[in-house]
């Protein structure tokens, strides 16, 4: 592949409006109410009661392919790139499968709850009673974990300690190698697969399973390709149907691509774009995994682009117009999830996060013109999928970074900003090649991965607020009494502040280990019952090793354990040092009582706490040295295990809306939280303890060792004065190297007054477009719960 | 002389973006000769530590009385606390005992070597944004000795970063003449060019203030003119023809920075127990900032409004 960095001109488009037919998709997509549709789940139903008994592998390609031939083929007004994941735009398939006992339980109150209400038709309901729901109870996935699942987990799990996330969605975090589809097409993965057949020795004692695996993916390759062949039909029917000629000109063009892509490789960039978005789908079509990350988008259809390009078959505005149009129908994708899900994880988009920049595999600035037209499409339709990463390295260029920061200045939170060089670092110490490393990108929020080889199964949250309330309570759930981790002692004994550290570090390796069994046998379960061919097509080497998926098919498997509430710990330890142990004015014991009574009685006693404690995020190395040790015992803590697939266990810290869930279900903390308020999140420093500025809050968070980490994630706000200028452009760059070259791995940024936050609580209905950033995704503001509202509110704005 | 010298500054900035190019760090030195009506930073005016009670974060717990050794703090009748300056030496022992920080001391004497230290820590970013060390104040040409060494010691260390200077000009020229080898710039206030009408405003004549900028000028020193716009004691027309008029004898200067009144200053002088004689106006208007903007950009300046 080129690296366009060093030759000549960028295209420079200067965002305009976006083309009448991108506004129409914008709108479209504003205005329908999301809705929850039945017919994935009855192709999926009807596919599995008719294959009982086969293996598994088949029956779920089997499945896949039955959704596929029966899934409602709609091309949409105006639209160059075609292919829905439900019948309408942000529609949500059911994925019965996995977990359709949330579904039956909420489905009645799934249009008015308060998190991401879904629309749910009376008829859709309907099927979903008779003809889905019956046949899953004792068979879904989350049955088959709810039966697995000791109770001492599930305890840990209800009381807020740990988190699961793979009980209502598949393990998802998928960073497919899209690059492989559009250069190989489905005839070249086939051929792949015979390959790996005849290369097959019966003599093997699992011959017949690696067999039929193989096989799976085969039948589910064929089945994209009449997927692709029925849109092409439909193309051509609506060409025939259109009385204006230059839409019939464009379906006919349609159907035309649709009869290359994806069977065979894409040979231009509109090809490449379609090839792409069908693989995309389909994906998202077999798992409702978490987070199918576009990856390193620019770079992988740089070539299509250029040659497209070179040969004359496009002009760069024709490309910017499919790029928008491309970023409508990222907009599209949602998934209902469960009310737990939906706190955690709040949001309608969801996390398709597409990077653009950083390095090339020999360690080149890897930014090309595809990389400015991303950065176009998102000023252009402002619109919060995909979400948008930057790939900054020590190497890229000064004008890519002062772009990104003009599109950051828009206030829509995206372009986050990731350090590239801290990411290449991290990659290469969880074992990746330097030459993969560079090639890795950003999945989901923050987290790492190489594209198309990996398996990084973050597997949801531990709460370390947590577990602190746990060692100053002698193992017991402050809110409950009830007894969930080891006794480590009352804490009135304490005599010593080590004594406090010692606890909390029993406390969190009881806890990391727990959450470990959680994890296997979760993972154990998804290996034997949920085999994934398709998207063991798109990841190296389950073809070559004849190996799913989810049974750790992939060339690097890791797994990660996301820490939250690093800033709650280390302020709260911050301040049992400062005043028990330092200052000796609080004794131990009535610090506990106030904690029991929720600082009931005690408020001059929160206020001193909050007011007088050394906070992290200050660049105050008392407080800041805490927050590393709680990074050091964490992430001992979980770096010593390994998943039953041989996948080292690593940290990440990000929490993406956990923060608020887990925050209710912790009791109050000595940094003067409140029991049930809201947690610090990601390496943020607690919400508004951060006093002295951005730079003294970023060196604070840098002092964490990054690149330990498979991610980690900062907020924050910029009041929108402090960037009007050109020159204030240059500062916010600046602000960003600083960060990046003191280590820190990703920081975001929200650029919106307060007063128009308050007014958009206000009146929403004026701000219906206003896009924020809330943890690793954007959201339109409006559509957020109220906490999460509050939350963004509170968090400290920095600027003049 | 003094290896260590010390100064009193009542605070020193990170990321101060607005006092000079790039990110900053900007030490603001307290004691000022000017009285401006309009003054914003009234804590920057007294050239002596000065405690402060914030009546809205008082929880009434009377720990601040209880730390106090010189019973400088005494209740009122209606639960205020009075604050006795003249009993009261800054110790500051009150700050972090008060549970809602409803006290605090403006005024610390800190050393070249702390307030460098502080510098360093956003050395990388102004690096990277080409920034430096700012002073500002109060007016830092009142403690020339510490303003000197500090800028020499910044230059030494940080090689090459890029220093300034925020100042009324009201000091002896031989001052500014020792500071001119250490100062990339000079970010130059100009009140009023009228001398009794600059003496009404501020309390003091401007012959110094004219006669210093006319001297930075041939001296060839980077010179930024910044006028406190406050509308209806400085922007009469005659006020901003001299005005413009005086810059341009300057002959080097080309920019000229406005800072539009505002009155988030109020409630600090209602704090130091001070009356406020500007109480009740409004900030200036946004119209009004653009037509003084659209005069001296007439006048051939480069005009930033807000620096």
């Amino acid at each position: 592949m080129r690296s366009a960095a060093a030759e000549g001109p960028h295209a420079e488009i200067r965002p305009v409006h976006p083309t009448p037919r991108v506004v129409l998709g914008i709108e479209r997509n504003r205005n329908t109410t999301p809705e929850v549709h039945a017919h994935r789940a009855v192709s999926v139903t009807r596919s599995f009661r008719e294959t009982e008994g086969g293996p598994i592998a088949l029956r779920r390609a089997k499945m896949l392919s039955r959704v596929l031939d029966e899934h409602p083929v709609v091309i949409q007004e105006g639209e160059l790139i075609v292919g829905m994941k439900a019948l309408t735009p942000r529609g949500s398939p059911v994925y019965p499968e996995i977990n359709c006992s949330w579904l039956e339980r909420d489905l009645d109150r799934l249009a008015t709850r308060k998190d991401t209400p879904f629309f749910v038709s009376d008829e859709t309901k309907r099927t979903l009673r008779l003809e889905v729901f019956p046949y899953w109870k004792g068979r879904q996935i989350a049955d088959r974990i709810e039966e697995a699942v000791p109770a001492e987990i599930r305890r840990a799990d209800e009381r807020g300690v740990i988190y699961n996330y793979f009980r209502s969605r598949s393990i998802g975090h998928i960073q497919a190698g899209y690059e492989k589809v559009l250069r190989l097409g489905m005839r070249g993965i086939l051929g792949e697969v015979d390959a790996a057949l005849a290369r097959l020795d019966p003599k093997t004692p699992d011959f017949a399973s690696r067999r039929v695996f193989l096989e799976s993916v085969a039948l589910t390759c064929e089945a994209v390709i009449r997927f692709a062949a029925r849109h092409a039909a439909e193309a051509r029917r609506l060409a025939r149907m259109t009385p204006d000629p230059r839409r019939r000109a464009e379906l006919e063009r349609i159907a035309a691509i649709l009869d290359r892509v994806p069977e065979h490789p894409a040979r231009g960039f509109h090809e490449a774009l379609q090839s792409f978005w069908i693989a995309h789908l389909v994906l998202n079509l077999e798992t409702p995994g978490h987070a199918f990350g576009p990856g390193r988008f620019d770079q992988y259809l740089y070539p299509y682009f250029r040659r497209s390009l070179d040969h004359g078959e496009l002009t760069v505005d024709e490309a910017q117009e499919l790029i928008d149009c491309l970023w409508v129908k990222f907009d599209e994708i949602t998934l209902a999830k469960d009310s737990g899900e939906s706190q955690t994880s709040s949001s309608y988009p969801d996390f398709q996060n597409l990077n653009i920049g950083g390095l090339t595999r020999t360690g080149r600035d890897a930014v090309n013109e595809l990389s400015y037209l991303c950065l176009n499409a998102l000023e252009r339709t402002r619109l919060p999928q995909p979400g948008l990463s930057a790939q900054i390295a020590s190497v890229t260029a000064p004008k890519f970074l002062y772009r990104c920061c003009e599109v950051l200045r828009l206030g829509t939170g995206m372009p986050a900003m990731f350090n590239a060089d801290v990411l290449v670092l991290g990659m290469v110490n969880r074992g990746k090649t330097l030459e993969d490393a560079r090639a890795s990108s950003l999945n989901g929020c923050v987290a790492g991965f190489c594209d198309g080889k990996d398996r990084m199964a973050s597997s949801g949250y531990f709460n370390l607020a947590k577990a602190l309330e746990l060692a100053l309570n002698d193992g017991v759930d402050r809110l409950t009494g009830e007894r969930l981790g080891p006794p480590t002692g009352d804490p009135r004994g304490f005599s010593r502040f080590e004594d406090v550290m010692t606890a909390f570090r029993r406390q969190v390796e009881h806890f990391v280990a727990l959450k470990v069994r959680y994890d296997d046998l979760v993972r154990t379960i998804y290996a034997e019952h949920c085999p994934v061919p398709f998207t063991s097509a798109l990841i190296e080497d389950c073809i070559a090793a004849a190996t799913d998926w989810h049974a750790g098919g992939s060339r690097y498997k890791i797994a990660t354990i996301s820490g939250v509430a690093v800033g709650t710990v280390a302020d709260s330890l911050s301040a049992v040092r400062t005043h028990v142990f330092e200052r000796e004015s609080l004794p131990l014991g009535r610090l506990i009582e106030a904690l029991d009574r929720n600082w009931e009685g005690f408020e001059d006693l929160r206020l001193l706490l909050v007011n007088q404690t050394p906070h992290y995020g200050n660049d105050d190395e008392a407080a800041d040295e805490l927050a590393v040790a709680v990074q050091e015992i964490f992430c001992s803590a979980v770096e010593r295990h390994t998943d039953c697939q041989g996948g080292r266990y690593w940290v990440d810290l990000l929490p993406t809306t956990s923060h608020i869930a887990l925050g209710e279900l912790t009791g109050a903390t000595p940094d003067g939280r409140r029991a049930g308020a809201w947690l610090s999140e990601g390496v943020s420093p607690v919400q508004g303890h951060d006093r002295r500025g951005p730079t003294a809050a970023m060196r604070s968070v840098a002092k964490l060792d990054h690149a330990r980490t498979n991610g980690t994630l900062l907020n924050l706000k910029i009041s929108p004065q402090t960037v009007q200028s050109d020159r204030d452009l240059h500062k916010l760059a600046a602000l960003i190297r600083g960060y990046f070259s003191q280590g820190g791995h990703h920081v975001q940024f929200n650029i919106v007054d307060r007063a128009v936050l308050l007014e958009a609580m206000e009146h929403p209905e004026r701000h219906r477009n206003l896009l924020i950033r809330v943890a690793g995704y954007s959201d339109y503001f409006t559509l957020l719960s109220r906490d999460i509202q509050l939350e963004i509110l509170a968090r400290a704005e920095h600027g003049l | 002389m003094d290896r260590d010298p010390s100064g009193l500054v009542f605070d020193i900035r990170g990321f101060s973006l607005h006092d000079g190019p790039g990110i900053r760090t900007t030490v603001f030195f307290k004691g000022c000769p000017l009285r401006c009506l309009w003054c914003c930073n009234p804590e920057s005016q007294q050239a002596h530590p000065e405690t402060v009670w914030i009546a809205e974060r008082c929880v009434g717990c009377n720990r601040c009385l209880e730390v106090c050794t010189l019973q400088a703090i005494r209740p009122s009748e209606d639960g205020a606390r009075l604050i006795d300056p003249a009993r009261c030496d800054g110790c500051g022992r009150c700050v972090p005992a008060c549970p809602g920080m409803a006290l605090q001391v403006f005024g610390r004497r800190v050393t070249v070597a702390e307030v460098l230290a502080e510098a360093a820590r956003d050395a990388l970013y102004a690096e990277h944004s080409g920034g430096g060390l700012t002073l500002s104040g109060g007016e830092p040409l009142g403690q020339p000795e510490f303003a000197l060494e500090l800028l020499r010691r910044y230059r030494t260390e940080e090689k090459g970063a890029h220093t300034a200077i925020e100042t009324s000009g009201e000091a002896d020229w031989g001052i500014l003449e020792t500071l001119l080898p250490v100062v990339d710039l000079f970010l130059y206030d100009l009140k009023h060019v009228d001398p009794a009408v600059h003496r009404r405003l501020t309390g003091r004549g401007n012959e110094r203030v004219l006669e210093n900028a006319r001297r930075l000028a041939a001296a060839g020193a980077e010179l930024v003119i910044r006028i406190p716009l406050v509308d209806g004691m400085n922007d009469d027309a005659p006020a901003l023809a001299a005005t413009a008029d005086f810059v341009a004898s300057l002959r080097s200067v080309r920019r000229v920075d406005l800072l539009p009144y505002h009155r988030l200053g109020e409630p600090k002088y209602r704090r130091l127990g001070r009356r406020y004689a500007l109480e009740g106006k409004p900030a200036c208007p946004p119209r009004r900032v653009e037509e003084v903007c659209a005069f001296f950009t007439g006048r051939g300046f480069e005009v930033r409004v807000g620096g």
